[in-house]
């Protein structure tokens, strides 16, 4: 048997705070991603990143009211997604705190 | 806080060149205490007037009141001299190289309060004595952190022992900035605002390097490689790699730790073995002279990134 629990996940998120992925909740969700050991790449239309990657995610322009797809392969795949949802789902967390105008 | 008590030998001994100052009678008081920091001039309380007189400070006198003791007949003028020296004054400075009478001198030995001379001129008198009183009343402190001035921005550089806080100063200074302190930095809060960091004059120019002993840094890579002491405008805690809890990724929200109750800028460098940490403290330190000048560069990014995002939206 090869490599038995590497499993891919793949998950689609809508995206429902102010604006879309930008600085800040894409720090926020790097800094998930980074606390697992499978790889996450995040699908946007024609374009893919690095979902360690905070510039990756940036260079995605996510739209608000839009979704990601988000695939994630490693032993913690299945974590990882529940990580990313909760992140996503939490209103006052940082993924979803407005952006300060000004 | 604590006020610390200066004596009036302090005051003298620190700033006898600066001030040009000389003792000319009443040694027996050098060990009051001056309680504020600023100078008075006794000019009312000559006149008669105690009952408000700003008597915990060092008083200066002038040509003003010179010349109006000298209207008064010989004993009134010695009788409201030793009147001031009885409201327990710390000292009095005769400034412009005004000469005290005899009777004075004699008044001051006896009460034990020092009468000093400066060629100064009352207004220059005053304004150093002040900026010398402020630097002696300055609350100060230790950091357990090394000090460089990387062109400019006075960084203080912290973090456990054996991290390598040494080798990173020792790569600053090679690239040309300038040693402040070595391990312990000594600091003091002038003004209620600015945080001054120095070492220890023991200490100074040199520092410890593990494996090869105590170097003088000035000595070896000249004069331009030390500071005597600089502003502190950025504190860099090196933390080890696993010990990190957070990282600021973005660098949007400033960090800030308190020095002697004064916020400082503050951030936190992960150490890993093939980081270069002096590269990154260099870095650090422009990155940090970028924002005083008005630069965020996430924010700015982000400005960037919402507008393009905002156009999109509205395609």
């Amino acid at each position: 048997m090869t490599s038995s629990n590497a499993s891919t996940i793949v998950r689609e998120y809508l995206i429902q705070n102010d604006i879309g992925i930008h600085s800040r909740p894409a720090a926020a969700f790097v800094k998930v991603a980074n606390k697992y050991k499978s790889d996450v790449s995040v699908v946007y239309g024609d374009k893919w990143a690095d979902g360690k990657s905070i510039l990756g995610l940036l260079i995605l322009e996510v739209l608000t009211g839009t979704s990601i797809v988000v695939e994630i392969t490693g032993e913690d795949a299945e974590a990882a997604a529940d990580a990313i949802q909760e992140l996503i789902d939490d209103e006052e967390g940082m993924f979803n705190t407005p952006l300060k105008k000004g | 806080m604590k006020i610390p008590k200066i004596t009036v030998e302090e005051f003298y001994v620190e700033n006898a060149s600066a001030l040009g100052m000389r003792l000319l009678a009443g040694s027996g008081g050098l060990k009051r205490t001056i309680k504020e920091p600023t100078v008075n001039r006794p000019g009312l309380a000559l006149a008669g007037f105690t009952k408000y007189f700003a008597n915990k400070r060092i008083q200066a006198v002038g040509s003003a009141e010179v010349t109006y003791l000298k209207s008064l007949p010989k004993d009134e003028r010695v009788a409201r001299f030793e009147n001031i020296c009885r409201q327990k004054v710390p000292g009095v400075v005769f400034s412009r190289s005004l000469k005290p009478e005899v009777e004075f001198l004699e008044v001051s030995e006896r009460m034990g309060v020092p009468v000093f001379r400066s060629p100064l001129i009352t207004m220059k008198f005053i304004n150093r004595a002040t900026l010398a009183l402020e630097d002696l009343f300055a609350p100060r402190g230790q950091e357990h952190g090394s000090m460089v001035d990387i062109l400019g921005v006075g960084v203080v550089i912290k973090g456990e022992s054996g991290i390598g806080k040494s080798e990173c100063v020792l790569a600053l200074v090679e690239r040309g900035y300038s040693l402040v302190a070595d391990d312990i930095t000594k600091v003091k809060l002038i003004d209620g605002r600015v945080i001054i960091g120095t070492s220890s004059s023991v200490t100074r120019d040199h520092m410890e390097v593990r494996g090869i002993g105590i170097i003088n840094v000035g000595a070896m890579f000249g004069v331009k490689s030390i500071r005597l002491e600089k502003q502190i405008d950025l504190v860099v805690s090196l933390v080890d790699w696993d010990k990190v809890k957070e990282v600021d990724r973005l660098g949007i929200d400033e960090q800030t730790v308190e020095l002697l109750g004064v916020s400082v800028p503050h951030i936190t460098i992960p150490v890993r073995p093939g980081r270069d940490m002096a590269r990154l403290i260099e870095v650090a330190a422009f990155q940090n002279k970028l924002k005083r000048s008005g630069h965020n560069s996430a924010e700015e990014l982000n400005r960037r990134l919402v507008e393009s995002m905002s156009r999109k939206e509205n395609e």
